[in-house]
């Protein structure tokens, strides 16, 4: 799923970076907060749809609300992901 | 909620929760409209609300006495209390059905603005973050 | 409280007005039944409503359940025991009794159609609000549409 192709470009971006500049840890940083911010987002949505498609009580501008939200923030996780791909590969054409 | 800073989300989705209690409100009440004994429920979550907001009763600075501070509020469109004749029922039900219409009007009017005032906020986020 | 909830009660409600109307039709249908399988005339039926929050049973019922029962109605069709039938005398009638009076139903029919125009009002007051919640949730799912 998303998530898990985020966090192939994470993984990449942590183990180039330990030998590159010190200064690029910071987009790994970046990265894994905005990996986490999201899946906390993303559980909350499941639940809600969870508990909707069981017929419980929840009210639907809820489960729209925590869905919108679920997805903007795979598209800032994806934007992150994009900008620190970009950035490691710039770092690294600079090493010559 | 906080996740992108911006308290509007958590507003609206509060405000829109307090909406939708109100609904269910007239909804037992309209359905029992009927119920001898019955007691009107009513649902009053704006104080609440302005209360964890602390925006109760803001009003903008003047430098100039001829300026208006903020208007008179319109106080919402339900029936205000002068209006409400007493209850005539001989059943001891009190619910008055025209006052619980207006209020059902007033209920989904305010519940469709604050969707799509929701929308929006998604909607200028959705361009913050893909124009980045 | 929620989608679920709020519809139960409007549901309810509108089958209420829907017995009671039910109920107007048979006693006015059997306003002249002078014979029924029990013996006796027709006797006037009548409906009876109790919100849920009135019955402990429903409390009962909504802890084995789970499912929200707040407001709604429940609705019990039962006798008119109280309004005296009418004595009509008509000793040419098959149901005469001794002193030639036949006893008919205790159904009034001004009665039973003021009844039917109060529930009808209450029927329609119950569509607008069905119609209002069912706006409102469309509206719903419409947030965050591109």
């Amino acid at each position: 799923m998303e998530i898990g192709r985020i966090q192939n470009a994470l993984t990449q971006v942590q183990a180039g970076t330990r030998d590159k500049t010190a200064g690029s840890v910071g987009f790994a940083e970046l990265l894994g907060r905005a990996l986490q911010q999201l899946q906390a987002v993303s559980d909350t949505a499941n639940a809600k749809v969870e508990a909707l498609a069981a017929g419980q009580d929840v009210e639907l501008h809820d489960v729209m609300i925590a869905l919108e939200m679920e997805s903007l923030a795979v598209s800032l996780a994806t934007e992150v992901r994009n900008k620190v791909v970009e950035a490691y590969q710039d770092i690294a054409r600079m090493q010559i | 909620m906080r996740i992108f800073g911006d308290r509007a989300f958590e507003t609206i989705s509060a405000w829109l929760d307090g909406l939708a209690q109100r609904r269910q409100a007239i909804a037992d009440n309209i359905a029992n409209i009927d119920t001898p004994g019955y007691q009107r429920k009513v649902v009053d979550f704006e104080a609440a609300l302005q209360r964890e907001l602390g925006t109760a009763r803001q009003t903008l600075a003047v430098t100039d006495p001829r300026h208006i501070a903020t208007p008179p509020s319109a106080g919402g469109l339900s029936l205000q209390a002068a209006q409400r004749l007493a209850s005539s029922r001989l059943d001891a039900n009190t619910v008055d059905i025209d006052q619980e219409m207006v209020l059902l009007f007033e209920t989904q009017a305010r519940y469709q603005a604050a969707a799509t005032a929701i929308s929006h906020k998604f909607a200028q986020l959705r361009n913050v973050i893909r124009g980045a | 409280m929620g989608f679920v909830s709020t519809i139960s009660a409007i549901t309810s409600g509108l089958t209420a007005q829907r017995v009671r109307m039910d109920v107007v039709s048979a006693n006015v249908a059997n306003i002249d039944t002078t014979r029924t399988p029990e013996g006796g005339p027709y006797l006037r039926h009548v409906v009876r409503f109790a919100s849920a929050d009135q019955v402990p049973f429903a409390a009962f019922i909504r802890r084995f359940t789970g499912a929200p029962t707040a407001g709604v109605v429940l609705t019990q069709v039962g006798i008119d025991a109280v309004t005296p039938t009418r004595q009509v005398y008509d000793p040419a009638h098959p149901d005469a009794n001794a002193d030639g009076y036949v006893e008919l139903p205790n159904v009034d029919l001004v009665t039973e159609m003021t009844d039917l125009v109060s529930a009808n009002r209450s029927y329609q007051a119950n569509a607008t609000v069905l119609n209002a919640i069912k706006q409102m949730a469309l509206r719903a799912l419409d947030i965050g549409n591109r």
